[in-house]
Order: C-alpha cells, then sequence, then structure tokens
C-alpha cells in the first residue's frame, strides 16, 4: 500500500475525531507503596468498555509536553474515571501523576481508545484474565462492569490470575477479595513472584507457567476469552504457554506496557 | 498500561490514540498482512516503537514496519508500505 500525506482538518471538522479533554482529579486513593489511584472528573466523557485506555498529556510551563496511555480502571457503570498508576523512575509522567497530583489540579486526557483489548458482558464468557502488576487495571475493568451488571454478570464465569512481586504490592487486594467472596463472584487466584509469601498465604509462589494457568484456567475446549495484560516478558510468556495449551491465538488478547513498568 | 519509555516494547493498543488521528474507526482491532511474511495480526498486536516522534507498528514475526506514522509541522505522514491488506470488520466502533 502507498504513502499517504494528510493535513490537520480544519477546525470543527470530523466531529468523531478524539478530543483532548481537561480532566481534573477529584480523589486519590493509595494502592500500594508505588501505586496511586487517581478518581478523575471529566466533562463530556462520551463513556468507554472496559479494557479501554486513554491518553494523558502534561504540559510544562515552557510548553514540553509529555503523553502516555494509561489504562482505565473504572467500569463503564461508574461516571468519573479511575486510572491506576505505577510511578516508574526517571519517568516524565508518572513522577507528577503519583507524587503530586491533587484533587483540583487538572491535565488533559483523550479517550476512551481502543476496541481490541475490551470486553463487555454482552460479549459473554467464559472470562479469563492473566494480570502482571499494574496489568491488572484494565482488567479490574472488566471484573468491576461484571460484578455491576448483576445476574448477567454473574452469568459469565470468570477467572483472575494475578502475578504481583510481594504481597505488599497486590493492587486492589482487598477489594478483590471482597469481589471474590461475593456470591456470584469470580474466582481470584494469587501468585507472588519476588518475595515469600506472609504466614498463611493461600496462592502460588513462582512466575506464571504453563501448568498454573492449565489448573487455573478453563480448558481450551470451554473457548474462554482470554485478555493478558502485564510486562513484556510476562505477558509473552503467558500468551505463548496458554497457546501451547491449546486455546486458539485468536481468542488470546494480549495488552503490553514496559519492561520499566508495573510487576 | 503505562508506556514511560520511547524505547520500551510496548504493543499497538498504546498507538490506539494516534491511530485515531489516521483513521476515522478504532484501528486496534483492525487485522493487518504483513507484506514481508503474510502473517496477519490486529494492529494492537504488532510492536510498537518510538512513540514520541509518530509510531513504528512493526510484525510480531518477522519484524517488518507495517505501519508507519510520522509527526510533521505540516501533519500526520502515514506509512502502509508493509501492510500488504488492512481488513476492518464491519463493527468497527
Amino acid at each position: 500500500m502507498a504513502v499517504i500525506e494528510a493535513a490537520p482538518p480544519p477546525a470543527g471538522a470530523g466531529a468523531r475525531r478524539l478530543a483532548w479533554r481537561q480532566a481534573e482529579v477529584v480523589e486519590r486513593v493509595a494502592e500500594t507503596h508505588r501505586a496511586t489511584t487517581l478518581v478523575l472528573d471529566v466533562p463530556g466523557w462520551p463513556g468507554h468498555l472496559a479494557g479501554q485506555h486513554v491518553d494523558v498529556r502534561l504540559t510544562a510551563d515552557d510548553g514540553y509536553q509529555a503523553q502516555r496511555s494509561y489504562s482505565i480502571a473504572s467500569p463503564p457503570e461508574v461516571p468519573r474515571l479511575a486510572l491506576t498508576i505505577v510511578r516508574l523512575e526517571r519517568g516524565e509522567v508518572s513522577p507528577w501523576l503519583v507524587d503530586e497530583a491533587r484533587p483540583g489540579d487538572r491535565f488533559e486526557l483523550r479517550g476512551p481508545i481502543g476496541g481490541y483489548f475490551a470486553w463487555s458482558v454482552t460479549a459473554g464468557g467464559p472470562l479469563l484474565l492473566v494480570a502482571g502488576g499494574s496489568g491488572v487495571a484494565p482488567l479490574m475493568a472488566m471484573l468491576r462492569h461484571r460484578a455491576a451488571s448483576g445476574e448477567a454478570g454473574h452469568a459469565v464465569p470468570a477467572r483472575l490470575l494475578f502475578s504481583s512481586r510481594s504481597f505488599a504490592d497486590i493492587i486492589y487486594r482487598e477489594e478483590l477479595e471482597r469481589l471474590g467472596s461475593a456470591p456470584g463472584g469470580p474466582a481470584i487466584v494469587r501468585t507472588l513472584t519476588h518475595e515469600r509469601p506472609p504466614p498463611g498465604w493461600r496462592g502460588h509462589a513462582r512466575l506464571i507457567d504453563a501448568p498454573m494457568l492449565a489448573e487455573v484456567g478453563f480448558p481450551p475446549a470451554a473457548a474462554p476469552k482470554v485478555f493478558v495484560c502485564g510486562p513484556t516478558p510476562m505477558v509473552e510468556a503467558v500468551a505463548e504457554a496458554l497457546v501451547g495449551l491449546g486455546h486458539e491465538p485468536g481468542r488470546v488478547k494480549t495488552e503490553r506496557f514496559g519492561a520499566t513498568g508495573g510487576e | 498500561m503505562s508506556g514511560e519509555q520511547a524505547s520500551s516494547r510496548l504493543d499497538g493498543n498504546a498507538a490506539g490514540g494516534l491511530l485515531r488521528e489516521v483513521f476515522a474507526f478504532d484501528a486496534t482491532a483492525a487485522r493487518a498482512t504483513c507484506s514481508g511474511c503474510a502473517k496477519t495480526a490486529p494492529m494492537a498486536e504488532l510492536r510498537l516503537y518510538a512513540i514520541e516522534l509518530g509510531a513504528i507498528l512493526r510484525c510480531p514475526s518477522c519484524d517488518e514496519a507495517v505501519l508507519r506514522i510520522g509527526r510533521t509541522p505540516r501533519g500526520l505522514w502515514l506509512d502502509l508500505r508493509g501492510a500488504a491488506t488492512v481488513a476492518v470488520s464491519a463493527g468497527a466502533p
């Protein structure tokens, strides 16, 4: 195919273009020592699907702009957007969002973005979610959406396999425990990869591997819809193991983030 | 997803916003066939490089640059020479 060069459309043209909007921080929630959730009010937000993300753009006083993508952790049913952000050392965007942003502060975002890594109850299941570190955020939006959908949500069998470095690094730990023990709730299986688990730990203590996926995941014959999100090496190892177990590659959807990121 | 480094290994999901500046629909689920090795993959599953000045989406199998988007002062520059075809499903949002 050829090369296409496009001038920006005139102002006002193309109502379907993705607009930058002002987001206002309304609440900060400390999730772990490195991860913070910002709850945002975004006037004019058109709504989203669980699993989608936004682009965030910060502009410095001298006009310098830095832009990053963050998954939406809140479900479509909640009008305010929640972004869960892990502070990356030497990052240009995450340190400000995690350490500095306070209620009343504003920044620009655009979205929702991405119809590929997205799920809704109407798409059905079974639903197999595999998360590493802050890769749990878009999958949490799916579980929150499922929980907010009542009987229709409960009718979709759902399992989450969630890998964290240590017990203290488990994002959404208490909410996941509540979801998992609620009637009709998803099965939640956790594994810790870098630190010895605390006494009484009920979960795994190693990197996610094929035996763990075979034990936790649905059998390939059940044709689960699979979403894998985490650091690149984890995502690729999990996707490869799932295909090796017999899951159809087209049903294993993946989303990667940088190796400096969350897990 | 939280890509903080331009050189980090991300995928086409993170280019969804930039793709939306080029295409009138969400292109992350559109399936591109690599002109190098003929592998077909959703744009979201292509490997993403260099988001700051635009994006290069590479084939996960052979590393061919399937799609390149450059941002210039005059606008966007789209190079699809690495894509033999791009298939968009009828229901694309």
